[in-house]
């Protein structure tokens, strides 16, 4: 539902009639309506697939995060992957490196500071949650840093460039993008919802876990770096979204409770509907588009704030 | 089972923990570790069950050294229940009781419905079917640790190890809890290891007891003759009177201190 939504608003509006009208269109090759045609299949489509995409790795992982680092704050880019993106899109940006390595770029340099955090973190074989909540601190603060010396490096029209990318640009997202970053996010989501009591059993604290037969490093590695395939490759077609990751996993509690077998895969739609709704809502509300990220933001800093007040009793163990 | 334990040593960086601790616990037995804050209890109960690494010593389950079992076959046979657990999120009680049976399960599975009975059973065995719905983040202290229990035995172990399961819990559910443990230990004829601050809850409801102090075992043997006046002052340092009562049949042990002036 929230799919057509998103597909039907915008400058050129369609409506869901006219969508059914373009499907068989194309399943029998005529072409009656050229512009709609394009508008769908070239513009939205894509889009709205990228926007369900992103929006449903960002649901699964964090989730997914929040309980292997017994933590209702982590969230993937706790990791260090969102500055990492940035600083490679941004190289790729600045020095103008073409189209596509950007996005080539972007990812590398997520997966690159998920890699630092872990190495960071397992210095002296803990990786504990604080540890690794600690380095990825540490390396975003580095990635950081980088990007600002960057931005003061390059010239201005890039850095303007750089700057929209940072925001989030669904707006930006064609065919090349869904199909470049769907399989590697497709594994990782899936993966992840495969391991999903191993998941749970992790949120009981390493040495219950241990006890439970479960080897928790192994597993733990396992969930981080299928949840930066998954994140990289979304983040790097379409930019850093915010708060979609942290607010979906604790929206999905309230609304179903934390059964650990549901609870990731009801995320995963949950985050894909937001993101759809949010983009809907950037391309529809005002006469310019507003960068999906801006609202996510918006919509979701207000909202987690609700969300903490409302259900600090029940989380009483570190509300 | 049968548990040997050897030699065992186990030092915290440079502080020595364990030494030289040498110990049989019979099938089927209820053994209690009694000692001093800082004696060694916890850091045994964790070598049992393999969450330390001893630096020297070995622990056998029937005649097999412990370190050479697989993680998930080790975790069939041996239930933990841990001193303190701090609760992540508000997951059900009936999931946190199932999640004892993932030493079952292969990474990628979840537990069947014949799981979730024998989970519900677990409960059950506790006195606690009615909690199962409930988010166990609302517990209190005595239900959860009886919850935690019940996971233990959802692992459906052959030993259960329990790390001062009447610790924060108020004066009758102290005996509740150990009431209940006594009852599985007879059972399902699992053996128990459990440490324990109260030598009055020792005298009641072990088999046997280890006194421990400064990682060493200073006794080991039947309740009534391992804990009295001698014992205790070494243990404690601490001067105390064990009374004996003929209905029921008991011994009591009370601290002299109590009436000093």
């Amino acid at each position: 539902m929230a799919l057509t939504l998103h597909i039907c608003v915008g400058k050129y509006p369609l409506s869901p009639t006219m969508i059914l009208t373009l499907l068989t269109e194309k399943l029998f090759r005529t072409s009656e309506h050229a512009l709609e045609q394009l508008v769908f299949f070239d513009i939205r489509l894509p889009r709205a697939i990228m926007a369900a995409l992103f929006g449903a790795a960002m649901g699964v992982t964090g989730a997914a995060l929040q309980s292997t680092l017994r933590n209702p704050l982590a969230s993937p880019y706790i990791l260090g992957m969102s500055s990492g993106a940035a600083v490679g899109a941004a190289l790729s940006l600045a020095f103008n490196l073409g189209v596509l390595s950007t996005e080539v770029s972007a990812f590398t340099f997520a997966l690159l500071a998920v890699f630092l955090t872990l190495a960071i973190s397992s210095v002296r074989g803990s990786l504990s949650p604080v540890s690794i909540v600690l380095a990825g601190v540490v390396v975003s603060a580095l990635f950081q840093g980088a990007l600002t010396v960057i931005q003061i490096m390059a010239q201005p029209e890039n850095v303007s460039a750089i700057v929209s990318w940072i925001v989030g640009r669904l707006n930006a997202v064609y065919w090349n993008h869904v199909l470049l970053s769907a399989p590697p996010a497709l594994v990782g989501i899936l993966g992840i919802i495969l391991l999903r009591w191993r998941i749970f059993v992790l949120s009981m604290g390493d040495e219950e876990a241990r006890a439970l037969g479960v080897n928790v490093r192994r597993e733990r590695v396992a969930v981080i770096l299928l949840t930066s395939l998954a994140v990289s490759s979304v983040v790097a077609a379409a930019g850093i979204i915010g708060w979609v990751c942290l607010i979906t996993p604790h929206l999905t509690r309230l609304m179903i409770g934390s059964d650990p077998k549901k609870l990731l895969p009801a995320s995963l739609s949950l985050g894909a509907s937001l993101l759809l709704v949010s983009d809907a809502l950037a391309k529809s509300v005002w006469k310019y588009e507003i960068p999906v990220g801006v609202v996510t933001t918006l919509i979701g800093a207000p909202l987690f704030l609700y969300l903490l007040r409302r259900s600090m009793h029940v989380y009483g163990g570190w509300a | 089972m049968i548990i040997t334990v050897e030699n065992l040593t186990f030092y915290y960086d440079s502080i020595p923990a364990l030494r030289n601790v040498s110990v049989e616990i019979l099938s089927g037995e209820l053994v209690t570790v009694l000692g001093p804050n800082g004696s060694g209890k916890t850091t045994f109960l964790k070598c049992l069950c393999r969450l330390l690494k001893p630096r020297a010593g070995y622990i056998r389950f029937d005649g097999q050294p412990i370190w050479r079992m697989k993680p998930n076959r080790f975790a069939q046979q041996v239930g933990y229940v841990p001193q303190v657990h701090s609760p992540s999120f508000p997951y059900r009680v009936i999931d946190v009781v199932a999640s004892g049976k993932t030493p079952y399960l292969s990474a990628l599975a979840v537990p069947s419905e014949k799981d979730y009975e024998l989970a519900y059973q677990a409960l059950e065995a506790v006195g606690c079917r009615e909690l199962a719905e409930r988010p166990y983040t609302q517990l209190s202290g005595g239900e959860l640790r009886l919850v935690l229990i019940a996971r233990a035995l959802a692992q459906q172990p052959k030993i259960l190890l329990l790390d001062e399961p009447t610790s924060h819990l108020d004066f009758k559910n102290k005996i509740v809890v150990m009431r209940i443990i006594k009852n599985l230990v007879r059972e399902k004829r699992v053996t128990a290891v459990v440490s324990e601050h109260d030598p009055n809850i020792a005298l009641a409801f072990s088999d046997k007891v280890m006194l421990m102090k400064e990682g060493r075992v200073v006794a080991y043997g039947k309740p009534d003759e391992v804990i009295n006046e001698e014992t205790m002052k070494i243990l404690y340092g601490m001067d105390v009177e064990v009374i004996s009562l003929t209905n029921p049949r008991s011994k009591f042990v009370v601290p002299r201190m109590l009436n000093a002036q």
